[in-house]
């Protein structure tokens, strides 16, 4: 009952008309980006940070929360109605929503993916109300030693669950360790990666990461590569659904948000695993009832699933990230800088010194989850034509957007040339199809880990059995181990049963 | 990767995968969006704020955007507009460059 009368505290804070301003402003952002190709939430996070120093950090976060699940149900309509995912957790939606889009029933997939959104989301934050206290309980018992185990541990599902093959994933998150360690070394005030250049000792700012891994990289990857001609567009009405649509959905909805919001809270959970999971059962759901299956043709229990499994994920991502200071989403990667740049802690202690801002953010996602609906029911056919925006000219509109917030952060041109280099590195990353997310947690989580395996290092004297004698830590280190061995130990023993006749 | 095959590039929204000619990297409009970058990155501090039309018309036209001069007019009215708003409206700090007190 404690965490419900914190929780009613955090509505007063997200209630008064600032915060709620702030909301709106929030979801109206998000759903944009999301429906935007080339743009999603984490960039848009990200610069918004420079903007948003002078706000009460409660605002901040209500605004970011906004534009998290706000992006969640742009992705869907980019999915359904152009056939190519507004973000990679609405990849699934386009399967069945485009041929739903295609067979003239837009309208119902787009309400069922927005109606199942606002299920998944609300009963996920509901979850992560019940949640969230008992594992900050739980994590206020860590040392330093279990907090780098924990990130060892996000590390390496991180690279292996967002990545199509290990190697793949964990040459990503090197590459961001090895951003995130430019600049003075806290503790021993050594220089380090900086190529004898001053502007590059304060270490690569996360906005100028984010921005130009995604920004700049996502342009010149265009540019490389841009279908000439414009796109088709499926035209809707207002999106809305009739009673034998209610009556398909609701079950898959429930199925999604069961799936999604366990999966997406685990460390390296992500949303693609838990909306791949959903369209799969309710696949396998639909071949059985005897009648037909549409799947295939638009079935519109392919579109409900994973939607609601893809925004519960969304909710689970923000339990670590909340009570842990673990992040495993790109967004949530630049929310926790975000905690950083006004001098907030990350971790379990959040809850006891800032409930507040944790409250606050809370609530703000139940109420960012109607004014979502609001949005998406009516205005669906305001934000298919966003769709429409000529591609030069939303790309040129990106990076003009990306080189603002990167110079206003400190009227720097050598911080645009950062924001250029590392722009290249994105575009290369994506051209020889390296993933970006495990870059981007490696840029933001990597240095929050190395603070910890020092102090753990200090606390013991430099004896490294530190890290093996508490018995979380162990724990976690072997589950990592296993993620790490267990794709290689299967290999081995597929090639052994076949007579390892392969020669691979 | 490792036994020395190569990464699938990645899916993407506005990449037109069926269309051969389309599959061939583009290098040629990578180094102009590049070359505009670079010069805005140069020419922000002495020209001011007036560099993000140049930006903004580069990567356009770099893009296949026209007719020029449609490019251009939005590109002006961009500049124009993200200054009004993140200038006087946010307060954020950009340089003005020579039209220092005419705006």
């Amino acid at each position: 009952m404690e965490s419900f009368r914190l929780l009613m505290d955090g509505f007063a804070t997200a209630l008064t008309l600032e915060n709620l301003g702030y909301a709106l402003l929030g979801v109206i952002l998000g759903t944009l980006v999301g429906v935007l190709p080339g743009i999603g939430p984490a960039m848009t996070v990200a610069l918004l940070l420079p903007i948003t120093f002078n706000l009460e950090p409660v605002s901040a976060f209500i605004m970011f929360a906004g534009v998290y699940y706000g992006g969640m149900y742009g992705g869907s309509t980019t999915s359904i109605l152009l056939n190519t995912p507004g973000e990679s957790a609405s990849m699934i939606t386009a399967l069945e929503g485009n041929a739903m889009a295609r067979r003239g029933r837009a309208a119902q997939a787009l309400a069922t993916a927005a109606l199942g959104s606002f299920v998944a989301g609300t009963l996920a934050t509901a979850l992560l109300v019940v949640a969230a206290p008992s594992i900050v309980d739980f994590a206020l018992s860590f040392g330093p030693e279990d907090y780098f185990a924990l990130s060892v541990l996000a590390f390496t599902m991180i690279s292996a669950v967002l990545s199509r093959s290990l190697v793949r994933g964990l040459a990503s998150l090197g590459l961001g360790l090895a951003i995130g360690l430019v600049g003075i070394d806290q503790q021993t005030g050594q220089a380090r990666l900086t190529f004898g250049v001053p502007q590059l000792l304060d270490g690569v700012d996360v906005v100028i990461a984010v921005v130009g891994v995604f920004a700049i990289g996502e342009a010149l990857y265009v540019a490389s590569r841009l279908r000439r001609g414009t796109p088709e567009v499926v035209t809707v009405g207002r999106a809305w659904m009739g009673r034998s649509d209610w009556a398909r959905s609701w079950r898959p909805w429930l199925r999604g948000t069961a799936l999604g919001f366990p999966i997406g809270a685990l460390p390296g959970g992500g949303a693609e695993i838990p909306t791949f999971l959903s369209y799969s059962v309710e696949r396998r759901l639909a071949g059985r009832g005897g009648r037909p299956s549409e799947f295939g043709s638009g079935a519109i229990e392919g579109v409900a699933g994973p939607e609601a499994a893809n925004n519960a994920s969304a909710a689970g991502t923000l339990v670590p990230m909340l009570t842990l200071g673990l992040p495993t989403s790109a967004t949530a990667a630049v929310m926790l800088a975000a905690l950083q740049g006004y001098g907030l802690q990350p971790g379990p202690q959040l809850f006891d010194h800032n409930p507040a801002l944790v409250w606050g953010m809370i609530a703000s996602l139940f109420i960012g989850n109607v004014m979502l609906l609001v949005l998406n029911l009516p205005l669906a056919p305001v934000w298919a034509r966003m769709l429409r925006i000529p591609r030069p000219y939303l790309y040129a509109g990106i990076v003009l957007f990306a080189a603002l917030g990167v110079y206003a952060l400190n009227n720097s041109w050598v911080d645009l040339l950062v924001l250029y280099v590392l722009g290249v590195l994105g575009f290369a990353m994506r051209r020889y199809g390296l993933p970006l997310a495990p870059a981007i947690i490696g840029i933001i989580l990597g240095p929050l880990s190395e603070i910890q395996l020092r102090r753990a290092l200090s606390i013991s004297a430099g004896d490294a059995s530190v890290l093996v004698t508490s018995p979380i830590a162990v724990v976690l280190l072997v589950l990592s181990a296993a993620v790490l061995l267990l794709p290689v130990a299967r290999r081995l023993t597929r090639g052994t049963a076949t007579g390892g006749a392969a020669g691979r | 990767v490792l036994r020395g095959g190569h990464g699938d590039p990645e899916h993407s929204e506005d990449i037109d995968e069926s269309d051969v000619a389309v599959r061939n990297t583009d290098w040629r409009a990578v180094a102009l969006v590049s070359g505009v970058f670079l010069g805005f990155a140069a020419f922000v501090q002495p020209l001011g704020w007036i560099a993000a039309t140049l930006l903004f018309f580069g990567v356009a036209a770099s893009l296949g955007a026209r007719p020029w001069l449609r490019v251009l007019a939005v590109a002006v009215v961009m500049a124009f507009a993200t200054y009004l708003v993140f200038v006087r409206g946010l307060g954020v700090p950009l340089p003005n460059g020579p039209l220092e007190g005419v705006l």
